[in-house]
């Protein structure tokens, strides 16, 4: 099997500030294969995020960031030597934030941006190509005019246009991974279901491997092929997503499923904000073991 | 029509309606204030008669409101008055001493924008390093030592103990005025082609106009780092880096943009307060400017004079609260088109 395009293990991530450290990740493993959609699920504060920001290298060289562990992106080692991902971000491994509107830059015309991401890591493509390529890449995530849509400022289009124009970006320079950090959570609930649709599509004709981290549930059944249940900085859980929704064996994945609003029987489920047993260790389900325990088992 | 032009003749309305209301009060005030300015300018030795006929000839034995009358009218013929210390029409007074006020303000100014902002931007984007603690300390003594204090330093320093620049004034001693077109030396040498007179009036603006500068300088650098530091936290800052725009490119481009038109702004109110700052700055280098003029007319209590010229410094604030609304509205597009969006 092909390596992973992307591999933590045992990641640790601390925060320190004064003589006060702070510790967010408790040794973290996960990956996700080429082409392989992979979700990474957890409530707020669990350590998604951070995930993601060290998988970018946007954290590493931030003051009091302690990192321990290994993070492999698409064959470079992020841990180590963040200056490499960041020549790979933008073309190899991309991102698509939560509110697409806040992420595209106001004061300047999507087209411009567009033309920077169609050039990052130095690829040399000229202004016309980059336009062309651009129209192309915007018509395939059905933006009905692109040619406007590029002449058009963020705020002149609508958020679901945008969370297009992002998709269509982060997918412009085929990467190997994205990184989709609450995808359109921002969003309306239908628009965001419309566009979530739109990035399956593309991703899975592309076979663009993706990372896929949500607090929710239903999301992530549709979407994604694994699944990983994060809590606070640890996995507790790891599995395919059929295996997952129909066995959940962890005490904290049994509370988030059945802290997902049902059509009937309604109200706010009772739901503790911490149990002991949500600290119970990990339970990997069969087959899904990471790359390297499959060799030494 | 345009959202632009819109927004300018909305500004220039308004504009219109301030620079009245401050003509009604300077008016009052200065004739409020006690004093009799025909006795003033005559002199104590003038005998009474003289005075009273000044009084008469200029109608200020006239109730207050028929003097605004008599003001008015003259002031829609472009007549501001006579001075009663120059014994010149105001308008042609203002005309002598304003182009040399201008061309040290606008020289300070750019000074302003083309130091602070670079300053301001290499500041955030070395956010907390040596380079900003250093930019940042220089900034606050910058803006908290007055601009004639700054006179005073830059003068023994750089004209005293080294002598490298002029002590005063606009050219040296031999050097004859530039024909007038602009009454800006700099300007007007080059159009006539003189250029040893342009480096003469060129090498004795640079200290006046730095000391003037400085505090501006400080502040725009100020506020240009406060700016772009709360511009690097946006997402869209992220998405830029997360999608491997170059570091100098986000800082002079896509980070700048955007924090320019906050600061913008402020700078517009700074860059206009410089013009009332500049008369201590010219009394310190012997500048023949308006600000000059303006304290002694005030001083002997010269009525048209300091209607005259108080209503010059204010229209200047507004012409440059118009540019700076103007240059606003082009940096960000929600405003240039505000109207295209309604639309649609």
């Amino acid at each position: 099997m092909a390596d992973p395009v992307l591999k933590v293990r045992d990641l640790h991530l601390a925060f320190r500030k004064g003589r006060h450290t702070t510790e967010v990740l408790h040794g973290v493993s996960l990956h996700v294969n080429a082409g392989e959609k992979v979700a990474l699920v957890g409530e707020s504060g669990s350590g998604k995020s951070v995930t993601a920001q060290l998988a970018l290298a946007r954290l590493q060289q931030e003051k009091g960031t302690l990192v321990d562990g290994l993070v492999e992106v698409v064959g470079h080692d992020a841990t180590h030597s963040p200056a490499e991902i960041a020549r790979i971000r933008g073309h190899r491994v991309t991102m698509i934030f939560q509110d697409p509107t806040s992420a595209l830059n106001p004061v300047f015309r999507i087209g411009e941006i567009f033309t920077q991401v169609l050039r990052a890591g130095g690829q040399k493509i000229s202004e016309a190509d980059a336009r062309r390529k651009a129209e192309q890449a915007l018509a395939e995530v059905h933006i009905p005019d692109p040619a406007r849509a590029l002449d058009s400022y963020p705020f002149q289009l609508s958020g679901g246009m945008n969370q297009r124009v992002m998709i269509a970006m982060a997918l412009a320079n085929e990467p190997e991974l994205l990184l989709a950090d609450e995808p359109g959570t921002a969003l309306d609930v239908t628009v965001q279901a419309q566009t979530l649709r739109l990035m399956d599509e593309m991703v899975t004709s592309k076979g663009t491997a993706v990372l896929f981290i949500s607090h929710n549930l239903s999301v992530v059944r549709e979407f994604a092929d694994r699944v990983y249940v994060i809590y606070r900085g640890k996995i507790v859980e790891h599995g395919r997503t059929d295996q997952l929704f129909s066995d959940p064996r962890h005490p904290y994945t049994r509370a988030l499923l059945s802290a997902a609003p049902k059509l009937i029987g309604g109200g706010l489920p009772d739901l503790p904000e911490h149990s002991d047993a949500f600290r119970d260790p990990l339970i990997v389900h069969e087959g899904c073991g990471e790359p390297d325990d499959e060799v030494t088992a | 029509m345009n959202p632009v032009l819109r927004l300018l003749l909305q500004r220039l309305a308004i504009s219109l309606l301030v620079l009245v209301g401050v003509s009604i009060l300077i008016f009052f005030v200065a004739r409020v204030v006690p004093g009799d300015p025909a006795r003033i300018a005559l002199g104590p030795n003038a005998s009474q008669a003289a005075v009273d006929a000044m009084r008469e000839a200029r109608h200020l034995n006239d109730p207050l409101i028929i003097q605004y009358g008599w003001f008015v009218r003259d002031l829609a013929q472009g007549d501001l008055g006579t001075s009663l210390y120059t014994r010149r029409p105001v308008t042609t007074d203002i005309a002598a001493y304003l182009p040399a006020t201008l061309e040290l303000v606008f020289v300070a100014g750019a000074m302003m924008i083309l130091l602070g902002l670079p300053l301001g931007r290499l500041a955030a984007r070395y956010a907390k390093r040596g380079p900003d603690h250093a930019a940042r300390f220089a900034a606050v003594v910058a803006v908290c030592t007055p601009a004639f204090v700054w006179g005073v330093i830059l003068q023994l320093l750089l004209a005293y103990i080294w002598p490298i620049f002029p002590l005063e004034g606009r050219l040296s001693n031999g050097v004859d005025a530039p024909p007038g077109i602009t009454g800006f030396y700099t300007l007007d040498s080059l159009m006539a082609g003189q250029f040893a007179t342009f480096f003469d009036a060129l090498y004795h603006l640079i200290l006046p106009a730095t000391a003037l500068a400085l505090s501006g300088i400080g502040q725009s650098a100020r506020l240009t780092r406060s700016s772009m530091i709360e511009t690097y936290r946006k997402p869209f800052i992220e998405m830029s880096r997360a999608y491997g725009f170059r570091e100098d490119r986000i800082s002079r481009r896509y980070a700048f943009r955007p924090a320019l038109i906050p600061t913008l702004t402020i700078l517009g109110l700074d860059f206009a307060a410089m013009l009332a700052n500049a008369f201590l700055v010219e009394r310190v280098f012997v500048w023949p400017g308006l600000s000059r003029y303006g304290v002694e007319v005030i001083l002997r209590k010269d009525l048209d004079a300091i209607v005259g010229v108080v209503l010059v410094i204010a229209a200047m604030f507004l012409v440059t609260n118009l540019i700076v609304d103007l240059i606003v509205s082009i940096i960000n597009p929600r405003i240039r088109l505000a109207e295209r969006r309604a639309k649609s």
